[in-house]
């Protein structure tokens, strides 16, 4: 795979997951305020 | 009577990524990235995703956990004559699901054919043409039912039923395997892919980016297009959903939520689809670009082609050809009851039947509506009826629900509902989006739809079956919205 490639991958997948993994963190934070 | 609501909030939200991630993620995603740039696509991709596709998605869920209705009624709270604004969506949902429900048969056939070993080795254009479909010479010869296809359909409506029968509670229980299934199946044909010859080369196609395409306009609007698509936004189905939360849950996070993982499934199919056509250009001595199509052609012919060719004998290319098109079946059935659920809390709430009998009489509706596509002409009629509803309905109704908040509503009442009860708050550049931008965008898509269909009728077709399927259709739709707005309840008559 060229350098491009791999960098537009990195680029993607720090948005995507990085962006559903804070989304969902903060939804089971607020959860267990909720719960306390 | 007391309204259907989810019994928590990961049930509506994953609802709500299965009614997204629907055939489109895993057949047209992949593709438009491929010929729109690549890596580079996702540029303009994500500025659509931020720009578009999130106000949009916040709006509905706003407009239906606001209300507490589906869209009529929804639409019907910001003003009496905004119904009809809402049953078009509604509508449209009715139609997509009538040939949805078609290409589900095909797939069921595709699976059982994987045991049986009918497609397997075999020549797949030869065998989806011919053994599946059994393919009429055009749209005006019906040719009768193709008997596997309306088995596959009768299968696909009787596990939709018992999906909905229950509404929420029953929804609730299922989504979990209809939701993480798929994505645990793509994680299968990932590493299939991943581990063949020439598979990086596929990918290298799929994300090498050409960043002169950033300054073509055509690839900014085939990414907005595209977020609007895999949204499933213009069909009632987010804010009949939203409409069965809370009043008080967070909006914007579960909006945030859902278009992450949306857009992470169709990103990650890329890599199933490029790198395992990868490996089939490089056995067949072709370039990538030989080999890579989207949509049916993509599903049905190409894709369990190159399964074909992958190494182990026939055992394992029926594995992976069973695993292939259960991913597509698992996208596909909470894309299909979602839409389903669309009519569903559309006449429950206006007409105060029993959801349960609303559920099967729609279905059985649904079921007559959709026999057009599981006869021998049923492939031509659901080109037509797709590219119609797709290029007209659904934009017109992303167009009417926008007019009527940004225009005849204030934006500003929709932001100060759901920025308090949110954790991220939105700026005053949410109104701007749904005001201007959104409904922009939208009706240039229309028009640049318009003209193209105007100047080269859609593929090549009569105009008999264009009428029909086409602009008829999307008439009848209007009709059918008209006169669902104009009939009043018992409950609207005692107001």
């Amino acid at each position: 795979m060229s350098t491009s490639a791999i960098i537009m991958l990195i680029f993607a997948v720090i948005i995507l997951f990085g962006g559903l993994s804070i989304t969902i963190k903060k939804a089971l934070d607020s959860r267990s305020e909720d719960n306390n | 009577m007391q309204r259907d609501q989810w019994n928590t909030r990961t049930a509506f939200v994953l609802a709500a990524i299965g009614s997204a991630a629907g055939l489109g993620n895993a057949w047209r995603f992949p593709y438009v990235v491929f010929k729109n740039g690549g890596g580079a696509f996702l540029i303009p991709y994500f500025v659509a995703l931020i720009t578009a596709g999130i106000p949009l998605i916040v709006m509905e869920f706003s407009l239906g956990q606001k209300s507490q209705q589906g869209a009529p009624g929804s639409l019907a709270k910001i003003k009496d004559k905004f119904e009809f604004f809402g049953w078009w969506p509604v509508i449209s949902a009715f139609v997509i699901v009538s040939y949805y429900s078609g290409v589900m048969g095909w797939a069921w056939n595709y699976v059982a054919d994987a045991f049986t070993g009918a497609w397997i080795g075999a020549n797949t254009q030869d065998y989806f043409y011919n053994s599946v479909l059994k393919i009429s010479s055009g749209p005006s010869e019906i040719g009768g039912f193709s008997l596997s296809v309306l088995i596959g359909v009768v299968i696909t409506w009787i596990l939709i039923y018992y999906i909905l029968r229950e509404g929420t509670e029953s929804v609730s229980k299922v989504i979990w395997f209809t939701v993480l299934g798929p994505i645990v199946l793509l994680i299968i044909l990932i590493v299939r892919a991943l581990t063949l010859p020439g598979a990086l080369t596929g990918i290298n196609y799929y994300l090498q980016p050409d960043f002169s395409v950033l300054t073509n306009f055509r690839v900014w609007i085939d990414a907005y297009s595209q977020v609007f698509f895999t949204l499933s936004l213009g069909m009632g189905i987010m804010i009949a959903y939203a409409s069965y939360m809370p009043e008080d849950s967070d909006i914007v996070n579960n909006a945030l939520i859902t278009v992450f993982a949306n857009s992470g499934i169709s990103f990650m199919s890329g890599f199933a689809i490029f790198g395992t056509l990868g490996y089939m250009a490089q056995n067949q001595g072709v370039g990538i670009e030989e080999v890579a199509t989207a949509g049916v052609g993509l599903a049905f012919v190409t894709y369990p082609n190159a399964i074909n060719m992958l190494p182990g004998g026939p055992l394992v290319v029926g594995f992976f050809g069973i695993v292939f098109f259960l991913t597509l079946l698992t996208l596909g059935i909470d894309s299909a009851f979602s839409l389903v659920e669309s009519n569903v809390a559309g006449f429950s709430d206006k007409f105060k039947w029993d959801k349960k009998k609303i559920t099967l009489t729609i279905i059985c509706l649904l079921f007559v509506a959709g026999l057009i596509f599981t006869t021998k002409s049923g492939l031509y009629w659901l080109d037509i009826v797709d590219h119609y509803i797709n290029s007209y309905g659904l934009i017109i109704g992303g167009i009417l629900e926008t007019l009527a908040v940004g225009w005849f509503y204030d934006p500003e009442e929709i932001r100060n509902y759901f920025n308090p009860i949110s954790e991220y708050k939105f700026g005053k550049w949410w109104n701007v989006m749904v005001k201007f931008v959104v409904p922009i965008v939208l009706i240039f898509l229309l028009i640049r739809n318009f003209i193209g269909d105007i100047a080269k009728p859609y593929g090549g077709y009569n105009l008999g079956p264009q009428w029909i399927a086409g602009w008829g259709m999307i008439i009848a739709v209007g009709v059918v919205s008209y006169l669902l707005s104009n009939i009043s309840t018992v409950e609207d008559k005692t107001n």
